[in-house]
Formats: C-alpha cells, sequence, structure tokens
C-alpha cells in the first residue's frame, strides 16, 4: 500500500486531499509544516510528497532544501500543490528537483489524484 | 525664331527678378542714354541752327552798323559841302560873271570857255591866277583846308579839291588847281545842273593814295534860279579806316574780311584792286547778286575761304541803300569755325551741364536708392533673425516714409507674433511632459523645461538648440540594449504618428529612465511635413504604481486561491461522495454543480485579471521557440472538441503550405487562439461553421498594420464564425476591458469581458496586430497579423496564465 505524505497548512485542503486519496486506497499522513514533515520523514519514506509552499514554521522552499540534502529522502517524487503561480517559483522549485508543479486551483481533486497514482505506478514498476 | 523670341522672352522676364538696386541702376542708364540720343538728335542740331541764325544776324547788324556808320559820316562830309556852298551862293562874285557871260553870244561863251581850258595849265596867265587868287578862292580854302586843320589831324587835306563854276561851266574858284577851265562838259557839272546834287562813287586815286569821293552840288540864287555849281573831292579814307579801326576783329570774329565794293563792282576797301581775289571772286560767281538793292540777311554762301583755300568760309553781304545816287555793298566774310567754335563751345556747355546735372541726379538717385536698399535690408536682417527665433528684433527705421510704415506694421505684427508665441511657450514649457520639437533637419527647434530636466541637462537652453536630436536623445529597449530612432525618423518621412512604449531614455548622467515616446509630424496648411514633435514621458512613477497593483493583484490572487481550492474540491468531494460522505440526492448535485461552475469561474477571472495585470504593465516573460501555427491551432481545437461536438460545429481548416516555422511563444499564442476559437465556438448555434485560414503573405497594405515592422511578410490567420456576430454600435468597444456586447449576454451569461482585451494586450506587445469584420447575426471573422519576424524574446519572473 502506497504512503503519501501531504505537507500543508491549510487543515480544510489537507483533510479533503487525505479523504480523496485514502477512497483510493492509499496511506496517507498530514503534517502542518516543513518541521512536522521532517519529522514523519523519520517515521517511513513516503511514496509521494504533496507539498504546499507557503507555510508557517518552515515553509515548503526550506523543506524542500532539507529533503534533498538527505540521502535517504532526495530521491522521494514531490508534487507541489500551491497557490504561487509565479514562473520564478515553478522555476525555483523545478531546481530543486520536483517533480510536478501544480496550482491547486487550477486542478480537480480527481486530477491531483491521477497524477499521483501515475507517480506511484511509475516508481513501482521501475522498482520491479 | 520661336527659340530666339522666347530666349528674349526669358531675358526681359529676367529683368522681373532683378533687385530694386539692379533695376534703378537700369532705369537711370535708361534716362542717361534716351537723354543723350534726343540731345544728339535734337538739341545740337537746334542749338547749331540757333547759334547760326545767331551768327547771321549778328554778322548782319554788324554789317548794316558798319555801312551805317559809313553812310552817316559821308552823309555829314556831304552835308557839310553842300551847307558851305549854299552860302556861297550870293557872292557877288558868281553874279558878276554870270551877268558878264549872259552878254555874251553861245559861241563867245564857248570861245571863253575853249580859251580858258587852253591856257588853263598857265598860273602865269591873268585869267588863272584871278581865279586861284580871287576872295572867293579865299573863301573857299578857309571854309575846306580850314586853315591846315585837316592836314595837320590827318596828314592830308579832307576836301582835296573844291570849286566853283558859274552856271555855264567856267571855273571861279578853286582850292586847288583843277584840271580843266570848263566844267560843262563834265559828268558832274551836267548830272549837278539836273539833279542839284550829284555824288560819285568813290574811287581810289592813285597819285594821292587815298579813297575820294566826288559830290557835286548846284548853286541856286534866292529865287531858286541856277547860278552856278559846286564840285568837291572828299577823302573817305580816314572814314574807312575808323569803320575798319571801330570793327576790329574780336573774339567772335576774329576772322572778318571787310570788303567794300560800290555797286559797279568798284573795289573800295582794301586798296588792292584788280589782283584782288575778292573782287574777282565776287564778280564771277556773285555778280548779279549785287544788283538786287535787299539786303540779303539770312543769306548764307559757304564756299573755299579765299585767303586760306584750306577752311572754309560763310560770306555775309549787305547792299547799302541809294544815298543820294551812291550804292555801297559790304561784304564780311568770317570763317566757319567760328561758328563751329561757338556751336561747341554751346556744346560743350550743354554737355557738361548735362553731364554734371547727370551724375547729380544719379548720385542722389544712388543715395536714394542705398537708403531705401540699407532700410529693406534692415527689414530682411530682421525677417532672418525672427526666423532663426530671435523674436525680440525690431525693425529700426525711424523716417515717416514708406518703408517707416512698413517698419511699425511690421514692428506690430511682430508684437502681435511674439505675444501669441509667448503665450504658445508658455503653456509648452508647463506642460509636464518633455516636448522636444524638431525640423525636417533634424535638427531641435524647441525643448521645454520638463525635457532639458528629464534628459538631465546642465547646458544652457541656447547651445540644445539647432543641435541635431540624435546627439541629445538616446533610447534603450529594457532588454536589448540602445535602439535606433527609427519611430522618430517615420514620422518625418510620411507616418503622422509614432509611439514607442517600454523603452528607456538614457539622461545626460547616464540614468536610465523608463519613458514612453510619441513622435507626431506637424503639417503645414498644405500637408508637407515641416518636422515632429517629440513628447517623452517619464513612466518612472506609472511603473511603480502598475508593479504595485500587480503585486497586489498577485498576491490577492494567491489569498483567493486557497478558498476557491477549497470550495472547489469540497463542492467535488460532496458531489461525487467521496470517504464518508453519502452520495447526494439528485436535486443536491444539481445545487454542487452550480457551486462548483461558479467556483471555476472566479478561478479563471482571477487568472485573467492577473494576465491583465502583467500585461498592462509589460512584464510577462516571452519565450519563442520556432513552432508551426497550425499545429497550435490543432492542438486548441482539441482541447475544445468535447463542446464542438456538443454544438455539431463543423470546422474547417485552410493552411497554406508556404507558412514557415516562426519564432513564438508558444503559451502565448495558446492564450490568443483560446480567446478567439473559445468566443467562435461559444457564440455560434449549433450547426454552424468556423473556418480557419492561415496565409503567407508579401507586401501587401496590411503589413502597415504592423507597427516599426520593416519587414515585408507576415502571416495571417482568420477565424470565420456563422455566429452572432457583434452588433455595428458595440463593434468599437470589442477590444475595451471587461466589455462584452449585449447579444451575447443572452446566450451565454459566462465570460469575463477579458478575453478580446487580453487578446489585443498581447497582440501590441508583440507587435502583432489583431482586427475583425463582423455582421450582426451573421457572424464575425477575426484576424490575427504576425510578423516573419515573429516574437522578441523577453525574461521576466512572470508568465501569463493559461485559464481554462
Amino acid at each position: 500500500m502506497a504512503y503519501i505524505l501531504i505537507v500543508e497548512d491549510k487543515i480544510f485542503l489537507s483533510n479533503i486531499m487525505r479523504v480523496r486519496l485514502e477512497d483510493e486506497g492509499y496511506r496517507v499522513k498530514l503534517a502542518s509544516d516543513g518541521k512536522e514533515a521532517l519529522k514523519l520523514l523519520e517515521e517511513g519514506i513516503p511514496d509521494v510528497v504533496l507539498l504546499d509552499l507557503i507555510m508557517p514554521n518552515m515553509n515548503g522552499f526550506d523543506f524542500l532544501a532539507q529533503m534533498k540534502e538527505n540521502v535517504l529522502y532526495k530521491d522521494i517524487p514531490v508534487i507541489v500543490t500551491t497557490n504561487l503561480n509565479q514562473n520564478e517559483d515553478m522555476i525555483r522549485v523545478k531546481a530543486m528537483g520536483v517533480t510536478e508543479y501544480i496550482v491547486k486551483s487550477d486542478i480537480t481533486m480527481d486530477e491531483l489524484e491521477d497524477k499521483v497514482t501515475k507517480i506511484v505506478k511509475k516508481n513501482t514498476n521501475s522498482h520491479n | 525664331m520661336i527659340y530666339v523670341n522666347a530666349q528674349v522672352l526669358k531675358k526681359v522676364y529676367s529683368i522681373f527678378n532683378m533687385t530694386i538696386k539692379q533695376k534703378s541702376i537700369l532705369a537711370a542708364i535708361f534716362v542717361l542714354v534716351v537723354s543723350i540720343l534726343s540731345i544728339v538728335r535734337f538739341i545740337v542740331p537746334l542749338q547749331r541752327t540757333l547759334m547760326e541764325e545767331l551768327v547771321v544776324n549778328t554778322t548782319n547788324s554788324f554789317v548794316q552798323k558798319q555801312l551805317d556808320f559809313l553812310v552817316s559820316m559821308i552823309n555829314s562830309r556831304i552835308e557839310y559841302v553842300v551847307a558851305h556852298t549854299y552860302m556861297l551862293a550870293d557872292d557877288p562874285l558868281i553874279a558878276k560873271s554870270n551877268e558878264e557871260f549872259d552878254k555874251m553870244s553861245q559861241v563867245d561863251i564857248q570861245e571863253k570857255l575853249d580859251y580858258g581850258d587852253s591856257i588853263w595849265e598857265n598860273p602865269e596867265e591873268s585869267m588863272v591866277s584871278d581865279v586861284l587868287n580871287n576872295p572867293l578862292s579865299e573863301t573857299l580854302k578857309m571854309h575846306f583846308n580850314a586853315m591846315g586843320f585837316y592836314k595837320q589831324k590827318y596828314g592830308h587835306e579832307i576836301f582835296t579839291e573844291v570849286f566853283i563854276t558859274n552856271k555855264y561851266g567856267a571855273t571861279l574858284a578853286t582850292t586847288n588847281k583843277t584840271s580843266d577851265y570848263n566844267q560843262a562838259d563834265e559828268e558832274w557839272w551836267i548830272n549837278a545842273k539836273q539833279k542839284d546834287i550829284y555824288i560819285e562813287n568813290i574811287v581810289y586815286d592813285e597819285s594821292s593814295k587815298t579813297y575820294s569821293i566826288v559830290v557835286g552840288s548846284s548853286l541856286k540864287d534866292t529865287n531858286g534860279n541856277f547860278v552856278g555849281a559846286v564840285k568837291a573831292v572828299l577823302t573817305v579814307e580816314d572814314i574807312i579806316d575808323l569803320a575798319v579801326m571801330y570793327n576790329k576783329p574780336t573774339d567772335t570774329y576774329q576772322n572778318i574780311d571787310l570788303l567794300l565794293l560800290t555797286k559797279n563792282l568798284q573795289i573800295i576797301y582794301p586798296q588792292e584792286k584788280s589782283s584782288d581775289p575778292y573782287i574777282q571772286y565776287f564778280v564771277t560767281k556773285y555778280g548779279s547778286t549785287f544788283e538786287k538793292d535787299t539786303i540779303l540777311k539770312n543769306e548764307l554762301i559757304k564756299d573755299t575761304c579765299l585767303n586760306d583755300p584750306e577752311k572754309n568760309c560763310i560770306f555775309n553781304y549787305a547792299t547799302m541803300a541809294e544815298v543820294n545816287n551812291l550804292k555801297w555793298i559790304l561784304v564780311i566774310s568770317r570763317y566757319e569755325d567760328v561758328t563751329n567754335i561757338a556751336i561747341n563751345k554751346a556744346k560743350n556747355i550743354s554737355f557738361v551741364t548735362f553731364s554734371i546735372l547727370s551724375l547729380g541726379t544719379i548720385i542722389l538717385f544712388s543715395f536714394l536708392m542705398l537708403s531705401i536698399t540699407k532700410q529693406l535690408f534692415k527689414i530682411t536682417d530682421t525677417i532672418n533673425k525672427v526666423s532663426s527665433g530671435d523674436f525680440t528684433a525690431k525693425v529700426e527705421i525711424s523716417t515717416k516714409d514708406e518703408l517707416g510704415m512698413v517698419a511699425t506694421k511690421f514692428n506690430n505684427m511682430l508684437d502681435i507674433i511674439t505675444k501669441s508665441k509667448i503665450f504658445e511657450e508658455t503653456i509648452l514649457q508647463h506642460i509636464e511632459y518633455a516636448i522636444i520639437i524638431i525640423n525636417m533637419d533634424r535638427k531641435i527647434l524647441f525643448i521645454n523645461n520638463a525635457a532639458i530636466k528629464l534628459l538631465q541637462f546642465s547646458q544652457d537652453t541656447n547651445e540644445i538648440l539647432n543641435t541635431n536630436y540624435d546627439d541629445l536623445i538616446e533610447f534603450y529597449k529594457e532588454s536589448d540594449g540602445k535602439i535606433n530612432n527609427t519611430f522618430i525618423e517615420n514620422t518625418l518621412s510620411g507616418k503622422s504618428k509614432m509611439e514607442a512604449v517600454n523603452i528607456e531614455l538614457l539622461t545626460k548622467k547616464n540614468k536610465k529612465v523608463p519613458v514612453e515616446c510619441t513622435a507626431s509630424t506637424i503639417r503645414d496648411k498644405q500637408n508637407n511635413p515641416l518636422g515632429s514633435v517629440i513628447i517623452i514621458r517619464d513612466i518612472t512613477e506609472y511603473r511603480r504604481i502598475g508593479r504595485a497593483k500587480s503585486e497586489f493583484v498577485s498576491i490577492a490572487s494567491h489569498q483567493l486561491r486557497t478558498p476557491l481550492a477549497s470550495i472547489r474540491w469540497y463542492a467535488e468531494a460532496l458531489s461525487k461522495g467521496m470517504g464518508k460522505i453519502d452520495k447526494p440526492t439528485k436535486s443536491q448535485k444539481e445545487y454542487l454543480q452550480v457551486i462548483y461552475d461558479s467556483t471555476l469561474r472566479i478561478i479563471n477571472l482571477v487568472n485573467s485579471l492577473l494576465n491583465v495585470s502583467r500585461l498592462e504593465v509589460g512584464t510577462f516573460k516571452i519565450s519563442p521557440e520556432e513552432i508551426l501555427l497550425h499545429k497550435v491551432m490543432s492542438e486548441m481545437i482539441q482541447s475544445l472538441a468535447p463542446k464542438i461536438k456538443e454544438k455539431k460545429l463543423k470546422i474547417i481548416t485552410e493552411c497554406d503550405p508556404k507558412v514557415p516555422p516562426v519564432m513564438l511563444d508558444k503559451d502565448i499564442m495558446g492564450i490568443i487562439f483560446q480567446n478567439i476559437l473559445t468566443n467562435a465556438v461559444k457564440y455560434t448555434l449549433k450547426g454552424g461553421t468556423i473556418t480557419i485560414k492561415g496565409q503567407y503573405i508579401v507586401g501587401d497594405v496590411l503589413l502597415k498594420k504592423l507597427v516599426n515592422y520593416k519587414g515585408n511578410t507576415g502571416i495571417l490567420i482568420s477565424i470565420t464564425d456563422t455566429g452572432l456576430g457583434i452588433p455595428e454600435g458595440q463593434q468599437k468597444d470589442i477590444f475595451t476591458k471587461l466589455f462584452r456586447a449585449d447579444n451575447i449576454k443572452k446566450v451565454a451569461e459566462s465570460g469575463t469581458g477579458l478575453g478580446l482585451y487580453t487578446t489585443k494586450l498581447i497582440m501590441d506587445n508583440i507587435g502583432g496586430a489583431v482586427w475583425f469584420d463582423s455582421e450582426e447575426n451573421k457572424g464575425s471573422t477575426f484576424y490575427l497579423l504576425l510578423p516573419e519576424t515573429g516574437m522578441e524574446k523577453k525574461d521576466s519572473s512572470k508568465k501569463l496564465e493559461f485559464s481554462e
């Protein structure tokens, strides 16, 4: 069973994402900021991280930077789910090795699930 | 001939092109020539005639005077003789002799006379000595020799011979020894007896070397009876000498030849007679003329001078009216030169006078012309000053003539112009935009304070004026470095108004200021270009505000997205019954769908607003790559396929194979195509047709729609629908922000009113053009024109949003 880590400070958004992904059979854990997410990473390596960028305590950028520094975590696929649509933000995070960049309001839940599933499947296949 | 005439005409017309100075010189020369010609033609001959007449008249009167003098002198001498002998008529000796002769017979008288003649040569004879010494002879000597007075005075006697006869011709008394005793057979005696007085012609007496005249006079008693006769021989030489002396050649008559002739052509003066050429001359040539008694006043005889054959002489002569029975002719010849000298003198005087007058006139005229042209130069100088911009110039003419009036009027006009110019300049100076006016030679004619401030000039304005604007104004494009001033040059060569946006102006302190620049052609009333007005707007503040606005919109949209995303996702979750939520009922699902669709529209609106904000500031990324337009178009049609299918629309695409790949930003082209195509699909009724054409155009007039594009090839895309069309009255507003036509509002509620506005902004920004044809209820055709060079690359952190 694939494990999805959602890093999102707005609980009402992370909750609905969890509902949709759990419906699809994924194991979902929530973190409300980067620090919390880093702690959760120690407990287990997720198949996909859904990462918001603007968060209190530790924002998405900082989390990404620390995650990528760690050999154990650096290959975890990350889908940035944000409301920032500045070109520079997209360029910045893509340069940091992000798999997908999604503006939350521009996508349906089904589309989000579809993207997650595609990455999970792809990784499963490559492991096999 | 026509050619020659044309040449002549040309020359004549060229007179009108001459300056006033040249014209006046020409006029003066003309007047001079005419004067000289008229003098030569009329005045000189007239002068000559007048002079000749004057000379002739003078000469004639001179001649007449001479004669009058001679006549009066001789007359007085004759009168003297007559008067003195008149007294002697009663002398007893005469009466006694006559009584003695009366007693004798005719024969005896003749005998006595003959006897007297025969012994006359012998003074010893008592009869002879009786005559010579009787008291009457003594009286005669006393009267006529005047006791030697004349001899003393003149060196000879005046009355060389005076004697008296009785009435039979016998000599009674005498001053000198006479030739004959009997005078009765003498001509003078017969004439004197018959005519009372007889005067003979003057003769030159060789023996006495004098000019003499014989005067005979009858003696009568108190009863008037003839009692005897007196003969007197008078010398007139002294009179002639006197006449000659009194009428000596003068300056005028230095060549007078005085010649006295009797009417019998006997020479009286000068003395040389037979050999005298004058006599011969007159006798042979003009002898008959002297028979006339008239005075030939104005008759001139021109001939070779007698004493100088190399010269011509003019002869004047006058006959003396009969004095007793004496007729004289006086001839004067003078050299023709005299007349000529006089005429030449007159001619010279008139030439000198005329020359002085002409010269004076010309000098006066020149001074006048000089002063006039000087004044005119003052006026033209002022005009030059004014045209070079010095409106403080004044014409300084203080005279009160016409030029003074012109100057005053000109100055008044200048005042008015200056006032209105100052007013205009003041307005231009105080406009906050930088204004620079250039002429066709690219020289700066005007620059206002705002321009000087913007360009950070430290120089004096006057140093900037008349310099080339290119040296002062340098524009930079944000990414491309320095750009040339083609858009300004275009206004000098045909285009009326040019704009350059998103450029930076390099100031004199090497600071780059973001500006917008407009250049407009200045034209005169005949529409000829005179130059260009360059208006530069400093948009630093505008940019700042724009950025702040953009920033605000950006942040606001981010903030909006979070709740919008939750509404969207929760609506989605509810309608699908995710997780532990119950599946909604059919009506609940419909309600949820409305929430969902509305949320989507808000999201689209937020994205569009973000695009507009970026486009308006002009800060968005352009990443051109070589793309095939029909591929982009196909993808777009593909994305709209569900709706096309739903409305059963027919899509026709025609792409000219000549359309080459163009350097374009794929995403931006996608936004443009999406905006136009979405409208076409949305507003075309079921079963309608949408035709999409791609054309490659070369050298078409349409390319003029591309601002700042110098090439002559482009790509034209047209999208024609059979939809609702745009109401004619609203067509002009179709590209304005948030505008939606009335007829489409009824059909489709959704629509931001930003699609075509965005499209226009993008096309303007990338150097393309968009326009349309439309008829309500029939459809619309939208045209997109792109230069073949495509888009220019532009870096920015912002990217245009691609909305659904």
